[in-house]
């Protein structure tokens, strides 16, 4: 039972932690719709860097400047200049399964191991470092988007970009600090899989985890409690179809679509039964200063 | 020309020498490799010329089945997998049915459009985000295509590869890219000259003017989203009876994507598919061509294909400015 508990807690991790790298964003009113892209990207670098260096040390700070790099980028294009959020996210998409690739062809070509990260034990369990940090950050998530200043200036600013400037909020500025945080955890992603997980690089590795994961923020209504529901009872759906297996034939490729199935299906019936919509007011529109002359 | 449209063709001259260039630095090839691979091998060599085509005539479709519905607001971003259900339906016409080029493609439409007809009824009946359902309706459509080659009587029985049966309908070159052509001037009509296409125009730059004007968005979505569909379905098609001889789950892999920048790229106007469709297929098949000539990676179609992209994105910025 703890096997499977921590083989779920494994499996699962990822999509939650992307997930709250995108509810981040979403908070502040812009799309990260490149997540699958980014993670993608960033795990790349940490194969790279990781199997060229043997450190995950160095692995990490490279995921973690990159990161910034892109969100930096990124935030640039569409807060500060405006472009299409869902265009400029599709582009990064393409960037990362051909920068991934790529990266990976030219510098680490063949079948190398990354070096992987310590377990520390934690009553019955091994666990690794990243995945204290995913359920770290659950709470602290909650607790900066509900309990602090910082939380209502980010909500403010994804709901009312005109009256949070007009109290002199810095609008944009909010906006790209919360992109390029979001970023950073989605691109920890990224190193998760490569040094703890699967300790090999293939342009598969994050097995869709990005567009489920912008599913899954408008299934949980923006909120965490429910992000973090939802991200291990749709991996648990596809540990209990591998059990049910034993006894009733499911195709495999049932149980691989099932996580997008049940999002799509859940997606439907939450709009259909659900309350209202706590989704900001201002997402994905950019927003521009008003002339104060 | 005005200033403007001088402006765009050196921002995109510059991004794609600074891309080649930034290759010359960095991969182990010369000028002449580059030279070569972009301009020599795919229109010397008839089979890489001939995959050029009928990849540029995918293209036109994946881009025109995103441009349509985008031009109603509607962010169809699952042309990838509507094009794989396309070519599923394809590929059980021909490699099951046994079935004539015409009945293919006619199958691989109705595929893709049954495909994207249900993002559409999701977004009329429930409101559900339409970049949501078609981002995940493409991982199902994965999955579907994985699920038929795997079992009888689409799976190929003399193999342990996820491949479907050999697909033995083929159709000429020439037709793809007259197929594609005839779509460039059916999608010029219906958008720029037909009251179907001035309806879609004003319900995506203004839906509240539309509202006003009596403009019926949800038949809009429907019918556009349908369109579109049935485009990147007979892509699909011209897949699996051009490019390969039999389907798997990555067959059709990121041709959909590519084709939504690919709308983006040619600023929404469907006349200028054909410009950006031919320039994507050029870096698309010269990656492979450097692949033969320099062994690089054949990701480098990918990252040039970025470069394009940031081009685009670029240029988008200087028509903001001036």
């Amino acid at each position: 039972m703890i096997g499977l508990i921590s083989t779920l807690v494994s499996v699962a991790i990822p999509l939650l932690v992307i997930t709250i790298g995108l509810l981040i964003c979403e908070k502040a009113g812009v799309w990260n719709f490149g997540a699958e892209g980014i993670a993608i990207s960033t795990a790349a670098v940490a194969y790279v860097v990781s199997v060229n260096t043997g450190s995950i040390l160095l692995s990490l700070l490279s995921v973690i400047l990159f990161s910034i790099f892109l969100g930096l980028l990124l935030g640039i294009l569409m807060i500060h200049l405006g472009l299409d959020q869902v265009v400029v996210g599709v582009s990064i998409i393409i960037f990362g399964y051909g920068f991934g690739e790529f990266l990976s062809d030219t510098f680490a070509p063949g079948f190398l191991v990354a070096p992987e990260t310590i377990t520390i034990k934690l009553l019955l369990f091994e666990i690794k470092p990243f995945i204290l940090f995913a359920f770290l950050l659950i709470p602290l998530t909650w607790f900066i988007l509900k309990k602090t200043r910082l939380g209502l200036i980010i909500q403010s600013v994804g709901d009312y970009p005109v009256g949070s400037d007009m109290v002199g909020i810095k609008v944009n500025r909010i906006r790209i600090a919360c992109f390029i945080f979001g970023t950073v955890i989605i691109g920890l992603t990224g190193f998760y899989l490569v040094n703890s997980q699967y300790l090999v690089f293939n342009i598969s590795i994050v097995g869709g985890a990005g567009f489920l994961a912008i599913a899954l923020v408008r299934l949980a209504n923006w909120r965490i409690d429910l992000i973090t529901i939802f991200a291990f009872v749709f991996y648990s759906f596809d540990y209990i179809s591998r059990f049910l297996r034993m006894w009733i034939s499911i195709p495999e490729e049932v149980i691989y679509m099932s996580p997008f199935l049940l999002t799509l299906i859940s997606y439907a019936l939450s709009l259909k039964w659900g309350k209202k919509t706590r989704e900001p007011l201002s997402l994905g529109k950019a927003y521009r200063k008003m002339s104060t002359s | 020309m005005s200033a403007k449209t001088y402006y765009m063709i050196a921002v995109y001259a510059l991004v794609i020498i600074v891309a080649l260039l930034s290759m010359l630095i960095f991969l182990p090839l010369t000028i002449t490799d580059l030279f070569e691979g972009f301009f020599i091998t795919p229109f010397t060599n008839s089979a890489m010329r001939e995959t050029f085509f009928f990849i540029f005539a995918i293209f036109v479709c994946t881009s025109l089945a995103a441009l349509i519905p985008f031009r109603s607001g509607d962010y169809n971003i699952g042309g990838e997998g509507q094009l794989l259900v396309g070519a599923l339906t394809g590929a059980f016409a021909s490699g099951v049915l046994h079935m004539g080029a015409i009945a293919i493609l006619f199958l691989s439409a109705v595929g893709g459009l049954v495909w994207a007809l249900i993002s559409a009824i999701l977004e009329v009946k429930l409101k559900m985000d339409i970049v949501v359902t078609t981002l995940l309706t493409n991982f199902i459509a994965i999955r579907i295509v994985d699920y038929f080659i795997s079992y009888p009587p689409l799976e190929d029985p003399t193999t342990e590869l996820e491949i479907s049966v050999l697909l033995p309908a083929r159709i000429p070159v020439y037709c793809a890219v007259g197929i594609s052509v005839a779509l460039l001037f059916f999608s010029y009509f219906l958008i720029v000259k037909s009251r179907w296409g001035y309806e879609t125009r004003l319900q995506g730059g203004n839906p509240s003017a539309a509202k006003l004007a009596g403009v019926n968005s949800q038949k809009l979505t429907l019918g556009n989203m349908c369109i579109g569909g049935a485009i990147a379905g007979l892509g699909g098609g011209m897949l699996i009876t051009g490019v390969i001889v039999a389907l798997n789950p990555d067959s059709g892999f990121l041709l959909g994507y590519i084709g939504l920048l690919g709308a983006f790229m040619a600023k929404l106007k469907p006349h200028f598919v054909v410009l950006s469709s031919f320039l994507i297929a050029l870096f698309w098949i010269g990656g492979r061509a450097l692949h033969v000539v320099g062994g690089i990676s054949m990701s480098i179609s990918l990252f040039l294909i970025a470069a394009l992209i940031i081009a685009t994105l670029l240029t988008e910025i200087i028509g903001r400015v001036l």
